[in-house]
């Protein structure tokens, strides 16, 4: 009988293991489709003899569009998105919640006020000055995620203090983000408006380089944690009774999911819904077992995120909408097949 | 190998919540703990677990004076059920009983552990269902598993049975006693059911106040003065057919009280 438990066990972990798998591959045809159309409409097949050698491909126009344009635009798109699906995964998890996404904690309002700012003032770096408005956005909200951590470390790192904290930090950014668009002349406040729509418009080699690293940076500390970030849907006296102490975890985690969110936002601006909905498809296709959800809401991001750039490049033909605006065009129906579809309860 | 408590002191702020001056706890026999409401159980038990900041010192064997961190590894504390929503399988919850231990790819050794202490608990029909789907009573006996899977040599165990029914009660303390004789344990359980104490326990300690008011073998503890006491109730002490004490609560014992529920 135990036997049995085991090997049904065992059998099921490669089951959803093969789900992963399956996202996975879904991702990559998704990627390909987004890079085949844009608004230069360009023939398929010469942006894929672009890409894979071969044909005309010493077009130099066609190399420029595939190479320079769509292929960092679709590669952000896949950063940002798998950077938002495990930020978004995490951040339900250590705050107990399913309406917790990466911005819940005012990260977003706060990289949105960096770049207002700089816009704003017109400052601009001596060196690599096109890092300028990214930095800027970093920087603040770096900042925002520090004063949540160490208010939460003063009076009690639970998910309460942490949303309040959080919730008070955002209402704060978002006053002066306001204030600062209400100063701007009308032609600086359209390119702040701009920033704050997310669009793979800005995306860049240096971009996806630099936003890839810090994701790498963010995650391969928790690569320890997948066990205990499974039993902390347990509540944290049981996680304690376990030998974990999850105040350490709950701050440890958060830094991560600040780093991995001002990564995905400081280049591209604010994409909103991706990191909410995300891990509830991924939690639907794996369930709770880490080890496979990160992976599955990295994947889910990416996917979304990238169909949301393909329908943002079908909607009104030879432009590009900015991608922050569809996100939840694309997202929604897939939440609302989730509450209506999902056998046994998602959350 | 013996537990050793010295000198323990819980503070609440000012309030002194828990003092224990000196406990030895014996390995291989169930050592029930019993006491009234906020007589400071669930407060012994994480105090000696090392889960509550408190003074004092918590040796195991020969061993010497355990800091926190060591305690939370050796001694296993099993919270009440805080009613944890989650749809991980009860075979998944046992699993992350060593969640300290676990690497990402699992040993098939403890696969098989967790699926056999559901087996032994009954529970080896619903080992893949999620754990929200089962009962008050099931979920309390996967928590149990779950405490068991990290062979502990200490096991402190807070109201394991308050969800459970009368055959669950028996069958859970049972194992609970021949586990602790074959693997010699040294277990700790808070009961609230006195009877259950007086049948499994060879030793109730009784906690009221903070501090430790009694401590003996069932016959000796259970008296109808200290039942009068320590809860404030008249209480009928038998005796059972396997010679242990009966404890049948008959009325609240001051009288305001008991003119209160009467007038109702």
């Amino acid at each position: 009988m135990s036997g049995a438990a085991a090997q049904a066990y065992g059998l099921r972990q490669r089951r959803l293991a093969g789900r992963v798998a399956g996202g996975g591959i879904a991702l990559a045809v998704l990627l390909l489709g987004d890079l085949l159309v844009g608004p230069a409409f360009l023939h398929p097949a010469d942006v894929l003899a672009t890409l894979f050698g071969g044909g005309n491909a010493a077009d130099p126009a066609l190399h420029a569009i595939v190479w320079s344009i769509r292929l960092p635009m679709s590669l952000m798109a896949v950063v940002v998105g798998m950077a938002l699906g495990l930020a978004g995964a995490l951040m339900q998890t250590i705050l107990g919640n399913p309406l917790a996404s990466p911005y819940t904690l005012g990260l977003s309002a706060a990289a949105g006020f960096g770049a207002s700012v700089t816009i704003l003032t017109g400052f601009s770096l001596p060196v690599l000055p096109q890092l300028t408005v990214p930095l800027a956005a970093f920087v603040a909200a770096a900042g925002a995620s520090l004063s949540v951590a160490a208010l939460a470390r003063l009076r009690g790192v639970t998910p309460e203090v942490m949303v309040l904290a959080g919730i008070a930090i955002l209402f704060l950014f978002q006053s002066l983000q306001s204030l600062s668009q209400y100063l701007a002349a009308p032609e600086v406040l359209q390119q702040i408006v701009f920033w704050l729509f997310g669009s793979m418009l800005k995306a860049s080699w240096t971009g996806i380089w630099i936003a890839a690293s810090l994701c790498v940076v963010a995650v391969l500390p928790l690569l320890g944690d997948l066990w205990k970030l499974t039993a902390m849907r347990l509540g944290d006296d049981r996680l304690a009774s376990l030998g974990v102490d999850p105040a350490r975890l709950r701050v440890k985690v958060f830094l991560s999911v600040s780093l991995l969110t001002t990564a995905a936002v400081a280049f591209v601006g604010t994409i909103g819904f991706v990191g909410l909905v995300a891990p509830h498809i991924a939690r639907w296709a794996t369930g709770e077992d880490h080890r496979l959800l990160l992976p599955m809401s990295a994947l889910s991001g990416a996917g979304l995120l990238v169909a949301a750039s393909i329908l943002s490049k079908l909607i009104a033909p030879g432009a590009v909408v900015p991608i922050g605006i569809v996100t939840a065009i694309v997202g929604v129906p897939f939440l609302f097949g989730l509450i209506l579809k999902s056998r046994s309860r998602f959350w | 190998m013996t537990l050793h408590v010295r000198d323990l002191r819980v503070r609440y702020g000012r309030r002194l919540a828990l003092q224990v001056d000196s406990l030895r706890l014996e390995p291989g026999v169930l050592t029930a703990l019993i006491g009234p409401n906020a007589a400071g159980k669930s407060t012994l038990m994480r105090a000696v677990a090392g889960l509550q900041e408190a003074s004092g010192a918590v040796r195991l064997g020969r061993h010497g004076d355990m800091d926190r961190r060591t305690r939370t590894e050796n001694i296993a504390y099993m919270p009440q059920d805080t009613g944890a929503r989650s749809a991980l399988s009860a075979l998944e919850v046992v699993l992350l009983g060593k969640v300290g231990r676990l690497g990402l790819r699992l040993p098939a050794d403890d696969i098989a552990a967790a699926a056999r202490l559901l087996d032994e608990l009954g529970l080896g029909a619903v080992a893949d269902r999620p754990l929200d789907s089962l009962s008050g009573g099931q979920r309390q006996l996967v928590f149990l598993a779950q405490t068991l899977q990290r062979r502990p040599r200490v096991l402190l165990l807070d109201e394991p049975t308050a969800a459970l029914d009368l055959h669950h009660q028996l069958a859970a303390l049972g194992r609970l006693v021949d586990l602790a004789a074959r693997e010699q344990l040294v277990l700790l359980v808070t009961l609230h059911d006195l009877n259950l104490a007086a049948r499994f326990a060879e030793r109730v300690l009784c906690l009221a106040a903070g501090r430790i008011c009694a401590d003996g073998p069932p016959v000796e503890v259970l008296t109808p003065d200290r039942l009068r006491t320590i809860y404030d109730v008249e209480a009928e002490i038998g005796t059972g057919r396997d010679g242990r004490p009966t404890v049948t609560p008959l009325a609240p014992a001051s009288p305001a009280l008991a003119g209160e529920v009467v007038s109702r």
